[in-house]
């Protein structure tokens, strides 16, 4: 069964959302898949996302990742379109905002099963590059074995 | 419960190569999922 998925979502001010699934090929760092998932906003209705959308949207990655025995990893975007940033965030860079609201949703899920790692890269001319990994607790050696690989690289 | 942050101030060129392939797919992936949006939201 393929990996890659893409599933709509309308949020509650008509905002619309689409959450991808794709598996990338990274096989030498992980024995299971590892998986990209990308929440992109194509149709803003210049609101702040509510937070039974947060929440709902927090589900569908979730229950994801309990029905596939896989890495998720969510690079976050550097770019300021496509993005509503609350006025008590508006000092924070766009990736690092993406960063926070993943977060949030990872405390959303709450659920013990789920693990999650970060990884946060200071890059001299493209800005800080901010991803979090999630798995299921009995998947977790996995996370440590992507974070011990980025590691390596940049020992190289 | 989340476990551990891995923070890298000063990459290596290899890491950075890496980390912004990453990018670059997350920039193709959204701009292919913008342009494909009306085939998601079909009535």
């Amino acid at each position: 069964m393929s990996l890659d998925i893409t599933i709509p979502y309308i949020s509650s001010v008509q905002s619309k959302f689409l959450i991808n699934f794709k598996e990338v090929n990274y096989e030498d760092i992980s024995s299971i898949p590892i998986v990209d998932v990308s929440i992109v906003l194509v149709e803003s209705k210049n609101e702040i996302l509510p937070l039974k959308d947060l929440i709902s949207i927090g589900r569908l990655i979730r229950d994801y990742l309990i029905n596939n025995q896989v890495v998720l990893y969510y690079y976050c975007d550097t770019s300021s379109d496509n993005i509503e940033i609350s006025e008590r965030n508006k000092e924070l860079e766009p990736q690092e905002f993406r960063h926070k609201l993943f977060n949030s949703l990872y405390k959303l899920f709450d659920n013990k099963d789920i693990v999650k790692d970060e990884i946060i890269i200071e890059d001299p001319t493209n800005n800080t590059h901010f991803i979090s990994l999630i798995t299921k607790t009995s998947d977790k050696t996995n996370l440590t074995n992507v974070s011990i690989a980025v590691q390596q690289m940049n020992d190289k | 419960m989340s476990n551990k942050t891995l923070h890298i101030n000063n990459p290596s060129e290899s890491l950075l190569t890496f980390v912004r392939a990453l990018k670059e797919n997350k920039d193709r992936t959204k701009k292919e999922l913008i342009e494909k949006k009306e085939l998601y939201f079909k009535n």
